[in-house]
């Protein structure tokens, strides 16, 4: 939390140093209007002062580049450090945190209708992650890299804990912790390179609930009296890539990669409750519910792909690619149970996924290039069985899919106008899911028309219709973005998108009570957008104005707009005052409002170089 | 007499730069093409010289044609990537360009890099990616989205733009792991009890990454709706249907999550009970 204080500080003291340069942005901000859950749930920017922006950069013999941004207790700061020297080094490092808050009554929660508007399921979560790279000798024949990814996090919040026979909804806190230690080396030749990189992970999980009396959710005589449970799951595994690249001929270019990894998992759980209980097979009463388990899974998992290209004729490519993957988990519970008994279980999940893809594309001139090929996915899984129904009996699924690729992108007017087109159809096959992709057809369109040298209009349109056993599936979208940006003496930019989406979706299924059928329909449809611009004023002042909106018809009817507006007036020379109001507006099964002010002062070092 | 002397002294001189295959050397561009000189020398290519992308200059210099160098303005992306790639095809961040989406769809490198400014994309990275994913960026303006629009997340966190190993659209971290792990730490597994389409299908097929309108950024607005997409008796697919007692009509039996709340996988339970 205090580094981007020091950097300001240190920012302050070495101004007067020639190299450095960049502008630093520190506000204060007051959020007025709802700040309850809801809020906190979408929006969660908080009140305080906060750095919000720091950009700096030292451009001598080495050049280093420091960015901050959001810091001061916002849900999402960033530190990022990229520094490098030609031909001797090139590190990067990106420091995070990100604070995750959830709690919506109207998500899972069967009392809700009964008026009981406390979430079942809310999460407080934060998480700080440290991403870092540095190689050596950038662009040599030789260049040896490592990295480190370091990811925690711990929070609370509320989940289910299932007796038998009813829910508590119960306080949980968590905490889980993820480090990757990597290193290789590139090695460069003139017509080859290859890489190879170890990895070694280490990963922590780890869950605790604790509760008192608690009445449940069936509201009858079954009752939590006392609840502690405890699950700790530590894991690593060691990860080997591979990665080949050749081009021994102008017309020929290969590329290899190949990944083995082995994650392995440990876990111990107790749990100790009391209450009344009721068995939901022997229908009896108990009042002391005592597990202790422990559990292990693992999963070696190997995957490769080769890529050719190959040109037969200068403006001719033939494309080939082949991919291939293969896991095997096995999880194994040897439970010691107390009461009641509990079984013990094991559960084994194998696939071999392989997909070939081939596609041909030419040029015609310097307008128009056109491609077609044909993707070919075949793969086999072991599945766990849905327990509940088949006890034991694992499920054999398939996936035997051939689709037909066909594309074709005209340039225009000297690359100016830009137009691509794609389809995509599979006539179906065999698929694990029916939420898979079976019988469908995808077509996108995309175009850019770079109108002036500052206006750009760029629109997109894209389907997609899936028709798997029971379902039918319909996605459309058609998005418009303009972009008016003038050279810096003029008085006005425009950065404005739309987008319309429409999401429409048929499911047939059996209810397990009466066994009838019955239909589910999901719509959603949506516009969403957001338009900015920037007012230069007399005096040197900027006024930034505009807003995004989001608005949805259907299934959960939505409406969420987030006007606002900012003007930064220069005060004395590198300084510049900041006043910047926002309005958030949320209008579903839950709604907000709320209003957020800042103010502050922006510094402004040497222009950038 | 002195032009005479001048005609030989140009003569001499051509056959010297002829003798050097052509080339003038990036002195002789910056009398003419000053401002992309000046802006060129901040960029990271400034050790190499403009004939190394442009080809040898003597014969543009000669006749003052712009016909007579490789010029990359208007031409075919394959055309823009393969002068890049001269240099860059060792780099084991392009091991994939050739199969890219960006690559197939006609987007050279020049359509996000500059090569001739002080920064070396044309903008920062997420607005680059907006200027043609409209649709995209437009979802991330919906309540329940990624927060990109705070700056919480980058587009290239998730996505490599020069393109990554086949049937993924997605960066892997830590060897298999979707990028989505980076961040989701606790739904890495292996779990001993693993709900399957989460190990076999991307998460997108229940949560659209972007952006959406339901809570927890579900594809659906509410559970019980995408569960019983799968979960129902069919035959051809894999799911299973749920045991009769489970009731639809009374709204317990319609938040499945609050049973099954381990539904991404559990450590100790077979039902993702606990």
């Amino acid at each position: 939390m205090r580094a981007p204080w020091v950097l300001l500080a240190m920012t302050l003291c070495l101004r007067a140093q020639e190299p450095l340069s960049g502008e630093i942005d520190v506000r204060n901000r007051f959020v007025t209007g709802d700040r309850g859950d809801v809020y906190r749930s979408v929006v969660n920017l908080g009140e305080g002062p906060r750095l919000f922006d720091a950009g700096l950069r030292y451009a001598g013999k080495d050049r280093v580049d420091v960015s901050a941004h959001s810091w001061g207790g916002d849900p999402n700061s960033e530190l990022r450090v990229d520094a490098r020297r030609d031909k001797a080094y090139e590190f990067l490092l990106q420091y995070r945190t990100l604070a995750y808050f959830n709690n919506l009554p109207s998500y899972a929660n069967p009392l809700l209708a009964q008026g009981m508007t406390a979430s079942q399921r809310a999460i407080d979560l934060r998480r700080r992650q440290l991403d870092a790279e540095l190689r050596l000798r950038p662009r040599a024949r030789f260049t040896p890299f490592v990295g480190l990814l370091r990811t925690s996090g711990d929070g609370r919040g509320v989940t289910p804990f299932v007796g038998s026979g009813d829910e508590f909804a119960v306080p949980t806190r968590f905490g889980d912790g993820l480090t990757t230690v990597r290193g290789g080396v590139e090695w460069t030749e003139r017509r080859w390179s290859a890489t190879v990189e170890q990895g070694y992970t280490r990963y922590s999980d780890s869950q605790d609930l604790d509760s008192g009396a608690n009445p449940g959710n069936r509201n009858d005589a079954l009752t939590l009296n006392r609840l502690v449970e405890r699950y700790r799951a530590t894991g690593n595994g060691v990860y080997t890539r591979g990665v080949l690249q050749a081009h021994p001929w102008e017309r020929l270019s290969f590329t290899g990669h190949f990944v083995y990894s082995r994650p392995k998992l440990d876990v111990t759980h107790q749990l100790d409750a009391s209450g009344a209980f009721r068995d939901p097979n022997t229908l009896r009463m108990y009042n002391s519910l005592v597990e202790q388990s422990a559990a292990d899974a693992s999963q070696p998992r190997t995957s490769g792909s080769w890529s050719t290209e190959f040109r037969p004729f200068s403006r001719w490519r033939l494309r080939h690619n082949w991919f291939s993957d293969a896991f095997q988990i096995s999880g194994a519970s040897p439970t010691a149970a107390l009461l009641p008994a509990i079984q013990s279980g094991r559960m084994r999940l194998n696939l071999r996924f392989d997909q070939t893809e081939e596609e041909l594309s030419g040029d015609f001139g310097r307008m128009l290039t056109v491609r077609a090929g044909h993707r070919y996915i075949r793969s086999d899984a072991d599945l766990p069985a849905a327990e509940l129904v088949f006890a034991g009996v694992g499920q054999a699924a398939r996936i035997r899919r051939h689709t037909a690729l066909a594309g074709a992108t005209l340039n225009l007017w000297k690359g100016r106008a830009r137009v691509s087109a794609d389809v995509e159809a599979s006539p179906g096959g065999e698929t694990y899911f029916r939420t898979g992709l079976q019988d469908y057809r995808k077509a996108a369109v995309q175009g850019r028309y770079r109108v002036t040298n500052t206006l750009q209009v760029s629109g997109s349109w894209r389907r997609l219709s899936n028709r798997n056993t029971g379902i039918d599936f319909r996605n459309q979208q058609l998005a418009v973005t303009a972009e008016w940006l003038p050279a810096k003496a003029r008085r006005v930019t425009l950065v404005g998108t739309y987008a319309r989406e429409t999401v429409e979706s048929s499911s047939q299924f059996l209810d397990p009570t009466f066994f009838r059928p019955d239909i589910s329909l999901y719509s959603d449809r949506g516009h969403h957008g957001s338009a900015y611009s920037d007012f230069r004023l007399p005096g040197g002042a900027v006024l930034h104005a505009g807003g995004a909106f989001s608005w949805s018809e259907g299934t959960r009817p939505t409406k969420y707009y987030m006007p606002q507006s900012r003007v930064t007036v220069p005060v004395h020379g590198r300084w510049s005052g900041v006043a910047e109001w926002r309005w958030y507006s949320y209008d579903s099964l839950e709604r907000f409002r709320g209003h957020l002010l800042t103010i502050g002062l922006q510094m402004r070092l040497r222009p950038a170089p | 007499m002195r032009i005479e002397w001048a005609i030989l002294l140009f003569v001499l001189q051509s056959f010297v730069l002829f003798g050097q295959g052509g080339f003038v050397g990036g002195a002789r561009c910056a009398v003419c093409h000053a401002a992309q000189a000046e802006t060129f020398a901040a960029n990271r290519h400034h050790a190499s010289t403009c004939e190394a992308c442009h080809g040898p200059g003597l014969a543009h210099v000669e006749a003052l044609d712009p016909e007579k160098l490789k010029v990359y303005a208007g031409s075919q992306a394959d055309t823009v990537n393969r002068a890049c790639l001269g240099c860059h095809a060792g780099d084991r961040r392009q091991a994939h360009r050739f199969e890219s989406a960006h690559a197939r769809n006609g987007v050279g490198c020049n359509g996000c890099h500059k090569v001739h400014g002080p920064d070396i994309r044309r903008q920062s990275s997420d607005a680059l990616c907006s200027s043609c994913h409209a649709g995209v960026r437009a979802s991330f303006e919906r309540p329940f989205a990624h927060k990109l629009s705070q700056g919480a997340v980058h587009c290239a966190d998730c996505h490599d733009p020069h393109g990554g190993q086949p049937a993924s659209r997605v960066r892997t971290v830590g060897g298999h792991d979707a990028a989505c792990m980076k961040c989701h730490v606790d739904k890495r597994g292996p779990f001993p009890f693993e709900h399957a389409p989460v190990r076999v299908q991307p998460c997108s097929t229940c949560h659209e990454p972007h952006g959406s309108a339901n809570p927890r950024m579900l594809t659906r607005s509410n559970v019980s709706q995408l569960c019983l997409e799968c979960h129902t008796a069919t035959a051809g697919t894999a799911g299973g249907s749920p045991p009769a007692f489970h009731d639809l009509r009374t709204a317990r039996y319609r938040n499945c999550t609050v049973c099954h709340s381990k539904t991404h996988g559990s450590f100790v339970n077979r039902d993702f009970l606990r």
